[in-house]
C-alpha cells in the first residue's frame, strides 16, 4: 500500500466562542479518499472544529490546508465560507442543515447554489437516496429526524464534493438507518470522496474508519486507525463507556 | 348586494397594492431580520418619483410607473453596501437595526418634502373616467393599478417558487449560513433582497398614490401600520404569506363599512378593523395564516 496523500490538513488550529478558546492547537490530516472519524465526549469542541474548518467559526490560531495531488497548497483559513463549495468542500452541520420551508426537491436544487441542477444530477443523488425521492415535494420540516438527515447528506452530495465534513449524520437515526447510513458513506467513499465524521455512534464510527482522533476538551488525546483505537482499554474505558472491541452498535 | 360587490372591488385593490410593500418587509425580514420601518417613506418615494417623471417630465404615468419601481429599488440597493452591510458586519441586533430603520424613514420623508414640497398632488390622469357596468362603478386607475399590483404578486410569487434565484432567496429566511455553505454569497443575495424589496416599495407607492388620486409625503408612512398588519397577518417573514395577508385585509377593511355590516364601520376606524382582524387570526393560527413556528 502506498502511503497515502494528505487532502485536508490542520495545523495548530485554535477557535471558540467569546472569551473562550474550545479548540486548542488541534491538528489533524486527512488523507486523499480515506474516511477520517473524529470522537469524544459532548462539548469536546467536534462541531467547533468541524465550523473552523469550514470557516464558519474564522480560527484564532493556526490554518487549514487544501492539498491539491500535484503538491500545491491553498490555506483556506481566510477564504469566505460561500467559496468553499467551488473548492470541492462540503459540511453538513449538526443543526440547520436543512432548509426547513423548503421541499426536499429544492433542498437539493439548491446544493448547486444558484446555478440549477440538471434532472441527471439530482436523479444521481436520489438514486443513492431512493426514500427522497417518493417525497420530492415534501416541506423538509415536516420530515423526520432521520429523514431531515438524509435531505442534509444528499443535499451535500449533490455538488459531488471531494471532501465532506459530516457532523453527527446518524443522529436520532434508527439502528438499522445508522446501518443504512454507513452503507451511504461507504459508497461515497468508493466514488473517491474524502470524508471527515465526527460522530455520537463512537463505535460504529471507529470500526469503519481509516484513522480515527479521540477529542477531549478541546485537544487531540489519541490517534491511530480506528480499529485499532477501538480494541484499545483506555479509550474504551474512557471514551467508550465499557470494554474494548466490544462488537459496534 | 352592487353596494358589496364594489365593495369587494375596492378591497381587493387597495389589499393588493398594499400586499406588495408587505411582500418587500417581508423579505427583508425573512432574508435579514431587519424590520424595514423605512418601508412606508420607500413607497412615498415612488410616488413622488412618478409625480416628477409623468407630471415633471410630462413623460406619461407608465413611464413614471416603471421609474418610481427602478429607481425606488436602485435607492434602497445603494444602502444595501453604505448602511446595511456594514451594520451586519458588526453584528448589530434586531433592535439597533431598527432603530436605524426609523431614522432613515425620518430622514427620507424629511428628504422628500424638502425636494418636492409639501401640499397635496395628483397625477395627471383624468380622475373621473370610469367604466360603469351594471351598477358598478371601476374608475379606470383603480382598474389599472389593481391590474398592475396583481400582474406583479403572480411574477413575484413565481420568482420565488419557480427561478433559482428565488428558491435561494426562500433558503436564506430559513438559514443564511446553510445558504453560504451551500456556496452562495449572502452579501449578493442582500442586494437582491434589497433590490426588490424597493421595487415592491416603489411600485406600491405610485398604485396607491393613483388609487387615492392626491396624496402627499405622508402616503406611505399613514399605511406603515397597515403594511405591517398584512405581514403579521400572513405570517412573519414569508413573503406568499404577506400577499395573501394584504389582500386578506384589504377586503376585511372595505367589506367592514358596507352598510349591511351593522351599518357600517365608519371609514376612518378602517384601521381598527384591520387590527380587530389581526388579532382574530392570531388567536386562531398564532403564527399567521401562512406562519412558520421556528421565526421569531
Ligand atoms: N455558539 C456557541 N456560543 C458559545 N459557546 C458555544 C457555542 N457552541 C458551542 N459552544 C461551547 O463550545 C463547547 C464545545 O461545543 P461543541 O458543540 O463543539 O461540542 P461537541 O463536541 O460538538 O458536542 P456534542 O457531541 O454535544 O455535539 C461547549 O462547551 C459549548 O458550550
Ligand atoms: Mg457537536
Amino acid at each position: 500500500m502506498t502511503a497515502p496523500s494528505p487532502f485536508l490538513v490542520a495545523e495548530d488550529l485554535v477557535a471558540g466562542y467569546g472569551e473562550a478558546d474550545v479548540i486548542s492547537g488541534v491538528s489533524l490530516s486527512v488523507a486523499r479518499a480515506s474516511l477520517v472519524a473524529i470522537v469524544g465526549p459532548n462539548g469536546a469542541g467536534k462541531s467547533t472544529l468541524l465550523r473552523a474548518l469550514f470557516g464558519l467559526l474564522p480560527p484564532r490560531g493556526g490554518r487549514v490546508l487544501l492539498l491539491e495531488e500535484g503538491g500545491s497548497a491553498l490555506d483556506v483559513t481566510r477564504v469566505a465560507v460561500h467559496r468553499r463549495a467551488a473548492l470541492g468542500m462540503a459540511l453538513v452541520p449538526q443543526l440547520d442543515n436543512i432548509f426547513p420551508n423548503l421541499s426536499v426537491r429544492e433542498n437539493l436544487e439548491l446544493g448547486l447554489g444558484l446555478r440549477r441542477p440538471s434532472g441527471e444530477q439530482l436523479a444521481e443523488v436520489l438514486e443513492l437516496f431512493p426514500m427522497l425521492a417518493a417525497r420530492a415535494g415534501t416541506r423538509c420540516g415536516t420530515l423526520s429526524g432521520g429523514q431531515r438527515q438524509m435531505v442534509a447528506l444528499a443535499r451535500a452530495m449533490v455538488r459531488r464534493p471531494r471532501l465532506l465534513l459530516l457532523d453527527e449524520p446518524s443522529a436520532g437515526l434508527a439502528p438499522s438507518a445508522v446501518e443504512e447510513l454507513f452503507d451511504q458513506l461507504a459508497a461515497i467513499k468508493v466514488n473517491g470522496t474524502t470524508m471527515l465524521l465526527v460522530e455520537q455512534n463512537a463505535r460504529r464510527a471507529l470500526s469503519e474508519a481509516d484513522w480515527a482522533y479521540v477529542l477531549d476538551m478541546g485537544r487531540n488525546r489519541f490517534e491511530g486507525p480506528g480499529p485499532s483505537l477501538l480494541a484499545d482499554e483506555r479509550i474504551a474505558e474512557l471514551y467508550l463507556g465499557g470494554l474494548a472491541g466490544a462488537p459496534a452498535g | 348586494m352592487t353596494g358589496l360587490l364594489q365593495l369587494v372591488f375596492d378591497g381587493v385593490v387597495v389589499g393588493a397594492v398594499l400586499a406588495l410593500a408587505a411582500a418587500g418587509v417581508s423579505l427583508v425580514y425573512g432574508g435579514l431580520r431587519i424590520i424595514n420601518f423605512a418601508q412606508g417613506d420607500y413607497m412615498t418615494l415612488g410616488a413622488y418619483v412618478a409625480l416628477g417623471v409623468s407630471s415633471g417630465l410630462r413623460l406619461g404615468m407608465v413611464a413614471g410607473v416603471a421609474a418610481a419601481t427602478l429607481c425606488t429599488s436602485a435607492f434602497a440597493v445603494v444602502l444595501e453596501p453604505v448602511l446595511w452591510r456594514p451594520l451586519r458586519r458588526a453584528r448589530a441586533g434586531v433592535l439597533s437595526l431598527f432603530v436605524t430603520a426609523v431614522g432613515l424613514s425620518l430622514v427620507l420623508r424629511q428628504g422628500i418634502l424638502f425636494a418636492a414640497g409639501g401640499g397635496f398632488q395628483q397625477y395627471r390622469v383624468d380622475a373621473y373616467s370610469a367604466w360603469q357596468v351594471s351598477g358598478l362603478r371601476f374608475p379606470t386607475e383603480e382598474v389599472v393599478a389593481g391590474a398592475a399590483a396583481l400582474a406583479a404578486i403572480l411574477t413575484l410569487a413565481t420568482l420565488l417558487s419557480r427561478t433559482q434565484l428565488g428558491k435561494a432567496l426562500r433558503g436564506l429566511a430559513d438559514s443564511p449560513e446553510l445558504t453560504a455553505i451551500s456556496g452562495i454569497d449572502p452579501d449578493r443575495l442582500a442586494v437582491v433582497v434589497w433590490a426588490l424589496a424597493g421595487a415592491l416599495a416603489g411600485l406600491s407607492g405610485v398604485l396607491l398614490a393613483l388609487v387615492e388620486t392626491s396624496f402627499d409625503t405622508n402616503l406611505g408612512w399613514d399605511q406603515l401600520l397597515t403594511v405591517f398588519c398584512a405581514v403579521v397577518l400572513g405570517g412573519i417573514g414569508s413573503t406568499y404569506g404577506a400577499l395573501i395577508g394584504g389582500i386578506v385585509l384589504g377586503l376585511v377593511m372595505e367589506l367592514a363599512t358596507w352598510s349591511g355590516f351593522a351599518g357600517g364601520v365608519p371609514a376612518s376606524y378602517q384601521l381598527v378593523v384591520a387590527f380587530v382582524a389581526l388579532v382574530a387570526v392570531l388567536l386562531v393560527r398564532p403564527t399567521g395564516i401562512l406562519g412558520r413556528s421556528r421565526i421569531l
